[in-house]
């Protein structure tokens, strides 16, 4: 049976990378897309996920509108830069306008609902600022024991990217992030830069990816190339030619968890630092107080990732 | 030969730092902090440690407390005395009728744009002294520290002990504009020695297998309290850059201390992305690089910095 989940994203190139692995791959069914201000305005975030599930025929799926602001703060911990649409994302994803609409429903309603009414279990899938999660663990005193898995991208142990500590959507809503994280889920994953920074996709993978002559091949090599370009110039990893696309390892972890190498840590979020705010404060020598709460990974396997999205891509897995 | 001024709370690394000093630097100067124990106690450990190694170095006091931040101790892994473990000889002398920021003020006027500062305890001292004498930070050579360890903690999750000690103290250090050189914790966890590296020293004399009674100590108390069945040499490591550079590879980098109150105070917190030319959305950039952040120990440095202690021991009458 295909292992459910939700995807909570804010879409975003990686973030469409994901919903195309979560929609296409056979061993998953996705049974919705929550939306949350994020790499975009939420409003774009919606549009742009709308656009991706429609481009690859799973316009069925359906997509609901999410918190447009972090739970706390009346905008990012400092004000955000003015977009340029020449970056990772750009404001709308380079597909056709969508001919889906999202839900009526708000995000936070939906998931609260789907967990208070589901027998089958749903793995929560987060991949932007954790306002939306954190706002039903709020509403709800029983959602959090309603949720079997969580498992998140965000935050960095060795270096960050938005700052030198910290990662984006971690830092994007650290107030919601902390309450994410000492919630006290059954079982936490956490997907770090450590993690993605290591499962680089190449522009030679981008190139096998256009020759699939697929929609979501075709998709899927558009936003990796864009990121390349965009890692290549303002963001370089080890290797030239070659990007993270952080939020499909989420997604990749829930069909093959050896894609990723996880300790299992007490993680907190800093909330009051200066120079630190949006850390995941992870207790790697085990000097806090508290026990383990996450599955914090340190290492991902490149090729059985980069693998995995070439043949859900194709339409050729076994 | 490098002049130096060893700033210092002995500490049973700080003593394999002293011994490594005394073999390729010009050891000109010791100062003492509170720190591993306190200023009672660290002080009259280096005195210690002088009449061991037959050193006739001159030694302050100097500060008792941290400047602003509530005053903690690493006796846990040093022992009530600081340098529990070996029976170390009585000091010979008192310390000088002097403050240590004095010490380091005259001592650094002796031996302008030469002089280095090694730092491996708090950083008050140093801190007091870069504030009191402005001109300091042109006399120095340059000033080199065992503390922090970008995300790597041994008091807390993210806080080294002699940044967490005096965070307020440190960063004064780190924004004084000399030529710094900082080695943290996650460097020196990986300089490390084994039960059958202590035993080594056993071939030399009496300062030989006193240095390896304490390093027994440590490594035992190091493995009770952190679980870890190596004794790292934390502090020998600050003095790399001096002795033998290839010894360690640095990244010229920004790195500052937290010192918000929240979980995260007392982190060094390094520049360690690699930033393109074009800025990105929300990435924020950093200050200009203000210390060589040691990143990777060369696997030989162990065995220097042993060979130094047989060394030292071997021209002892």
């Amino acid at each position: 049976m295909a292992r459910k989940l939700i995807l909570d994203v804010d879409t975003g190139t990686d973030d469409a990378v994901a919903i195309m692995l979560a929609a296409l791959h056979p061993d998953l069914e996705l049974i919705g897309v929550t939306t949350v201000n994020g790499n975009v305005e939420v409003q774009y975030c919606t549009d742009n996920s709308l656009r991706t599930l429609d481009f690859i025929g799973r316009g069925d799926i359906p997509v609901f509108e999410g918190l447009n602001r972090p739970l706390v703060r009346p905008d990012f911990p400092i004000p955000r830069a003015i977009k340029k649409s020449t970056g990772v994302h750009g404001l709308e994803l380079p597909l056709p306008a969508p001919t889906s609409v999202k839900q009526s429903k708000a995000a936070v309603e939906f998931l609260i609902e789907t967990y208070r009414a589901a027998t089958d279990e749903i793995v929560l899938v987060p991949t932007g600022p954790l306002s939306n999660i954190a706002a039903a663990i709020a509403l709800d005193p029983k959602f959090v024991d309603r949720v079997p898995e969580v498992v998140l991208m965000g935050g960095a142990h060795h270096h960050g990217n938005v700052t030198p500590s910290a990662e984006f959507n971690i830092w994007a809503d650290p107030d919601a992030s902390a309450s994410v994280f000492a919630a006290g889920f059954r079982k936490l994953v956490c997907v770090p830069l450590d993690a993605t920074h290591e499962a680089l996709v190449s522009l030679e993978d981008v190139a096998a990816m256009y020759a699939m002559n697929t929609p979501a091949g075709t998709a899927a090599a558009r936003f990796i190339e864009r990121r390349i370009r965009a890692y290549d110039a303002n963001q370089p990893m080890a290797e030239r030619g070659a990007a993270p696309v952080h939020d499909a390892l989420c997604v990749a972890y829930l069909v093959d968890p050896t894609v990723i190498t996880t300790d299992f840590r007490h993680v907190a979020v800093e909330t009051a630092g200066t120079l630190t705010v949006g850390r995941t404060v992870v207790d790697t020598n085990f000097r806090g107080e508290h026990a383990p709460n996450c599955h914090f990974a340190f290492h991902a396997d490149r090729r059985k990732f980069v693998s995995m999205m070439i043949e859900t891509f194709a339409g050729t897995q076994a | 030969m490098t002049p130096v001024l060893l700033d210092c709370d002995p500490g049973h690394d700080d003593a394999v730092a002293l011994l490594y000093a005394v073999r390729h630097m010009d050891l000109r100067a010791i100062t003492t902090v509170y720190g591993n124990q306190t200023l009672e106690h660290t002080t009259r450990n280096a005195l210690s440690l002088c009449r061991l190694a037959q050193l006739d170095t001159p030694v302050a006091a100097g500060a008792s407390r941290p400047l602003v931040a509530p005053h903690i101790t690493g006796g846990a892994v040093h022992g009530k005395t600081g340098l529990d473990g070996a029976e170390l000889p009585e000091p010979d002398r008192a310390p000088l009728d002097m403050h240590a920021v004095e010490l380091i003020l005259r001592t650094a006027r002796e031996h302008r744009g030469e002089l280095v500062l090694a730092a491996t305890g708090a950083l008050t001292n140093v801190a007091l002294a870069l504030a009191l004498e402005p001109k300091l930070k042109e006399w120095l050579r340059g000033i080199t520290i065992m503390g922090g360890g970008t995300g790597t903690g041994n008091v807390t999750e993210v806080a080294e002990f002699n940044i967490y000690c005096d965070p307020e103290a440190a960063e004064m250090v780190l924004r004084a504009g000399v030529p710094t050189w900082l080695v943290g914790l996650d460097v020196t966890r990986r300089v490390g020695v084994s039960a059958a590296d202590i035993a080594t020293l056993r071939v030399g004399g009496k300062l030989a297998n006193t240095m390896a009674d304490l390093l027994d100590f440590f490594r035992a108390s190091l493995e009770r309290v952190q679980g870890v069945a190596t004794a790292s040499l934390h502090d020998p490591c600050a003095l790399v850059p001096f002795i033998d550079p290839s010894l360690m590879e640095y990244r010229h980098t920004n790195v500052r201390v937290e010192l918000a109150p929240g979980i995260a105070r007392g982190m060094t917190v390094a520049e360690l992305r690699r930033l393109g030319n074009v800025p990105l959305g929300h990435m924020r950039g950093s200050a200009p690089a203000n210390v060589y952040l040691a990143r990777e120990p060369s696997p030989k440095l162990v065995g220097h910095i042993l060979q130094a202690i047989l060394d030292v021991d071997a021209k002892l009458n």
